[in-house]
């Protein structure tokens, strides 16, 4: 794919990603990783150590006895949790980035993300082929990181994108990226993730989030993992702006998840559920 | 007087007196000046109830059409189901105005989006529309105004007094109600 020059040159510009962050990602993309596996990355971070230990040592978790370790730190408030606190962290600069071109404020790609992240782990045990949850987690998170790029060149343009999509000129706001700028957040996706060097199913399933029938065969189950947690998010409310639910689902997701119209809404609601508890918990 | 399932995090009043809504929540009041308030419906849809006599409002963000489908023995919020939220938000109506239930209660949907080109039997907002309707229906009210489905996420804020909705989407001008 030929990127136009401004998008290339943002893409240089590009931050690396956090190494901790970027440990993190390749520990849940193994479907045999342990706890150990996770502690021996998060240990090496200091910071991160201490923020970690005062969390379970808080009154949310009362332990019985004081915790010291970050094994123990995982046992006690869980996987899931503790990923979700280090990568709030470690993804802070870009996660957490103001996307203005698609008038979405500094949290709203986080919160999309998380909910999309928890939507994939849980769809993840309907795929019809051995489940990976962790690696569906990871690329749910990172799904619309193409945004951090993208944005910059949409600003003043978006209107008549929104236009061109209700209008059926385009059939969703991907295209209309690529007619507008040369390039999709689902393409540009991609090249963030390959330059932050991430496994090759998080960078695929980034890449035909949006197109899931086009992405390989080895990686459609996950590419339609991800691509129905992001609607399940965006019919949440929980968007990235402007081009929130102008995007189609692909009712073909059914061949590579084993999801009955009662499952869906199961699936919605657990996930809403659970993104509720978190953001207590957070304090939001 | 006000109420909402919301813990006191969730829902104190900003200094603006906005009482914001999560989803799931309900929340009543007929404090003068005050504005109930909910953020980001897509396929949700909110539901307002206005009493003139009292001025008191009430709003449910209502994220699903029917409580069968929830884990046994899985507590959620009062107003996530349409099948529970209607009779939730009227007794939180008539718990705050201190006058019983009417039918002068003046109702208003907003929401029920979906993504483009929905297969009907995934199409939550559709649903909840058609669910919340009916539910108003065999209290005997209808809705007076609607804003519902295409593809956009709204924002929702409800005046006491007036009843008067205000209806935001991100890249577009305000509307109202």
């Amino acid at each position: 794919m030929s990127l136009p020059s401004e998008i290339q040159d943002l893409l240089t510009e590009l931050e690396p990603l956090h190494q901790v962050a970027h440990q993190v990602m390749q520990v849940l993309s193994d479907p045999d990783h342990g706890i150990s596996d996770l502690a021996r990355v998060l240990e090496v971070d200091a910071a991160l150590t201490v923020d970690l230990l005062r969390i379970a040592n808080s009154p949310a978790f009362s332990p019985r006895q004081p915790v010291t370790s970050v094994v123990r730190a995982i046992n006690l408030l869980g996987e899931k949790l503790i990923t979700i606190l280090v990568m709030r962290k470690c993804t802070k600069k870009v996660m957490h980035k103001e996307l203005t071109g698609y008038a979405a404020g500094s949290d709203r790609m986080w919160h999309h993300s998380l909910l999309t992240a928890l939507a994939a782990r849980e769809l993840a045990f309907f795929q019809s082929e051995p489940a990976n949850p962790g690696q569906a987690y990871t690329a749910g998170l990172l799904h619309d990181i193409g945004k951090i790029v993208t944005s910059d060149l949409l600003e003043g343009v978006t209107g008549k994108m929104v236009s061109a999509v209700d209008n059926d000129i385009v059939p969703n706001f991907a295209k209309a990226e690529e007619r507008e700028i040369g390039a999709s957040h689902c393409q540009v996706g991609e090249l963030v993730c390959r330059k932050w060097d991430l496994p090759e199913a998080i960078c695929t399933s980034v890449r035909y989030h949006h197109s899931p029938m086009e992405c390989p065969e080895t990686w459609r189950p996950l590419a339609f993992t991800v691509h129905v947690a992001d609607s399940m998010a965006m019919m949440s409310g929980e968007g990235t702006g402007v081009d929130c639910l102008l995007y189609e689902l692909d009712s073909r997701f059914t061949d590579y998840l084993d999801l009955p119209s009662g499952a869906f809404e199961q699936t919605y609601f657990q996930t809403q559920m659970q993104y509720r508890d978190l953001m207590e918990l957070l304090g939001h | 007087m006000q109420t909402s399932t919301r813990t006191a995090t969730k829902s104190s009043p900003t200094p603006q007196a906005e009482l914001i809504l999560g989803i799931g929540d309900i929340g009543a009041t007929k404090r003068p000046g005050r504005r109930l308030k909910t953020i980001g419906l897509g396929s949700c849809v909110g539901l307002i109830l206005h009493d003139p006599v009292t001025g008191t409002v009430g709003l449910a963000h209502v994220a699903l059409p029917d409580s069968s489908i929830s884990t046994k023995g899985k507590t959620y919020p009062k107003g996530y189901f349409a099948d529970r939220a209607v009779n939730e938000l009227v007794s939180a109506m008539v718990r705050v105005s201190g006058m019983p239930f009417s039918k002068r209660y003046v109702a208003k949907l907003i929401g029920g989006a979906n993504m483009k080109g929905i297969a009907n039997v995934y199409d939550i907002g559709t649903k909840n529309v058609s669910a919340l309707r009916g539910h108003l229906h065999h209290l005997g009210v209808v809705p007076v105004a609607e804003e519902i489905g295409s593809h956009i996420s709204r924002t929702v804020a409800v005046e006491v007094g007036t009843g008067c909705v205000v209806i935001t989407t991100p890249g577009q001008h305000p509307r109202t109600i």
